[in-house]
This record gives structure tokens, sequence and C-alpha cells, in this order.
């Protein structure tokens, strides 16, 4: 599910830095809200680019993050039929071109799938307690609660957009060091 | 994906065949939308309206649709085993059927491989308009902020609560809804 790219497979190798990348990126977003509710001074149209920018941050909805972009599966290139000639069989060998090998494939499709009902188990929790917690809030400290709500809506819009993606990023095994399989058949 | 095709009923009405049950959601989301329409018409003189249209969506999801419990068409997407009985009931069915002690009937709670990824791309598919309404509801918040002079505050506002309502209702019903609507005809033989 993560990109083979050089730009992020390099430090994203651990699941201890995906994760620790995931917690940065909401702790910013945590930062960002205290500081413009605080400040009291919003630009609409920079909240809106900044969402888009951060909830897309990690890839999925969009190429060039770390998470490969969600669309349909990877079919096998199209190839003649070395005895009738037919073209309609599919290779499966053979190189594929660099679009095509960001496709998923089916396991992939799986995981994403699976991160999204994952990420939609924990929404519907964060949905139903911020609801209560802004309720609460505006009647305790309306003065402050009311006006920033659209700064408290860009955050939530952040983390809907974002959660599939950290899910990934979250569950996403270590790679199994190279030679342990050598090890595992010899011993 | 859905657990019993003998005792699949709702309101009485046999709900084996793919046609039944997309009658229903489109029903379901008649009823729904309605109640929608008339907490976000009414929600300035009676803004307990919108709780209202929330729980319904939240009966709707445990009693009708399912996946949230052991009610419903659709089988719970947890995948884990109901709380077990008590140790009476085990007694009353040990002297009643004595066979079918130690033999846990599995099939009204546990998914097949098929039926998790059904249950995961279902999940999948409902995430888009979920977040589509969140990013609606975003941009006319940020077009509040500077609303032009044919439109009134008050209007966007109602039209910020309408989407957000709708949006609640969509992720709580959604999933399940796809699963009924999309599952084939059920063979009761």
């Amino acid at each position: 599910m993560m990109q083979e790219s050089s730009l992020y497979r390099p430090y994203l190798r651990t699941s201890f830095r995906r994760r620790t990348v995931v917690v940065l990126l909401y702790l910013m977003v945590l930062l960002l809200t205290a500081v413009t509710i605080y400040r009291h001074r919003y630009f609409p149209m920079a909240l809106l680019i900044q969402t888009l920018a951060l909830g897309s941050l990690f890839g999925g909805i969009r190429r060039g993050g770390p998470v490969k972009p969600y669309g349909k599966l990877a079919l096998p290139i199209l190839a003649p039929d070395p005895d009738t000639g037919d073209a309609e069989r599919y290779s499966l060998t053979g190189t594929r071109a660099p679009f095509e090998s960001m496709l998923l494939d089916e396991r992939e499709t799986g995981q994403r799938d699976l991160a999204h009902y994952r990420a939609f188990v924990i929404l519907r929790w964060v949905l139903g307690l911020s609801a209560v917690a802004f309720w609460f809030g505006s009647l305790a400290a309306p003065a402050v609660v009311l006006p920033g709500s659209p700064v408290l809506l860009w955050a939530l819009m952040v983390f809907v957009l974002s959660l599939p993606q950290s899910v990934i990023l979250w569950t996403e095994p270590d790679p199994v060091p190279e030679g342990v399989f050598a090890l595992q058949e010899s011993s | 994906m859905i657990p019993s095709a003998i005792t699949l009923k709702v309101f009485g009405i046999p709900m084996q065949r793919r046609s039944t049950r997309r009658k229903l959601v489109v029903a379901t989301y008649i009823v729904l939308s309605s109640i929608c329409a008339a907490a976000a018409w009414s929600h300035t003189i009676f803004p307990a309206g919108m709780t209202y249209a929330i729980w319904s969506a939240i009966a709707v999801g445990i009693f009708i649709f399912g996946g949230q419990g052991r009610y419903g068409l659709v089988k719970p997407f947890l995948n884990k085993p109901p709380q077990p009985e008590p140790p009476m009931i085990d007694l009353v069915r040990l002297q009643l059927e004595p066979l079918s002690v130690g033999t846990a009937d599995s099939s009204a709670w546990k998914n097949d491989e098929r039926e998790l990824a059904r249950r995961d791309n279902a999940h999948y598919v409902a995430y888009q308009p979920l977040a589509i309404g969140w990013v609606a509801v975003l941009m006319l918040s940020s077009w509040a902020l500077h609303a032009p002079r044919f439109l009134s505050h008050d209007a966007i506002l109602s039209l910020i609560f309408t989407i957000a309502l709708v949006a609640c209702v969509l992720a709580l019903t959604l999933p399940a809804a796809i699963i009924l609507w999309t599952e084939p005809d059920i063979d009761v033989c």
C-alpha cells in the first residue's frame, strides 16, 4: 500500500517512524487550531487550501503521497498470445509502465477497504464525541467556541480527509529483513 | 453478509429478493429525508428536531438495516461473538437439546472472508460521499464568513446544518444500505 518512491520509502521504512509522522500531523493540526482560535483571525480561502493540503498530505486521495492513490485494480498488461496471436490474453510477467505500478493490486485493494472500515468506525465515535464536546463548549464558553466553529470544522475536515491514510500508515507492517527466509530455510 | 434467508423479514415482508431490499432502502431514505427536511425547516423554532433525525437514523441502523448489533438485516460488522449466555440458559438447553450444546451457532454473527471483503468495500464506498459532504460544509462555512448580499447568514447556516445532518444520517446508515442494495438474491432452498 506504500508508494515505492525514493522520496518517502527510506524515511517511512519502520512502523515507528510512520506512526510518529501520523502523530506529528495531528499535533500540528491541534496546534494550528488552537492558535487560530486564540488569534481570532480567519482567512477562509487559506483555511480551505490548508484543509485540502493537510488532508491529502499522506496521499491516497491524490498522487504523490506516501500512500498509493486509491484507484482501480491493476490489470496485467495486454500481450499477444505467441501461439494464436490473440491480443486479448493477459501477460502476467514483464515490466509495467510507471503509472500501472501505482495502481492497487487485489491485496492492496483489500487493505484500502479495511482501512476505510476502521476509519469509519473511528469517525463515528469522533463525530459523536465532537458534537457532545461542541455542545458543552458552546454552553460553557460561548464567546470562544461559537466564533471559532469554522476553525473547529476545518480541523474535523482535515481529520476526515486524512484518517484512512493515517490508518494505513499506522497498521502497515515492517518490511521483512533480507536474509530471514534464507535463515528459516537453512534451519 | 445477510444472516438467515428463512427469518429475513422486516415488518413481516420477506427480504430474500434484492428488488424488495432495494425498495426497503429507498423507502427508508425517503422517510429519513422527510425527517431531515422537517428538522432543517423548523430548526429555528424547534431545534430538538435535529436530534430526532439523528435518533431516527440510529434506530434505522440498528433495527432495520443492521450491522450495528444483533438486530437488523445485515450481520454485525464487528465479527465478534455475542455476550455469553448465563449458565442457567445452558442448563435448560442441555435438557432440551443435548446435541446442540457446545456447538455454538456462529452463522448469525461470524462473517467469512467474502463477507468481510464486502463489509470493507461498502465502507470504502460510503466514505466518499461522507467526505464530500464535509468538504461542502467547510466551503459553506468559509463562505458564510464573507456572505454575499443576496444570501442571508441564516440561510447559509440552515444549509450548513442540513448538509451536516444529512452527512450524520449517511454516516450511520450508508454502509449497511450499500450491502443491502448490492447483495444478490438469496436462495431459500
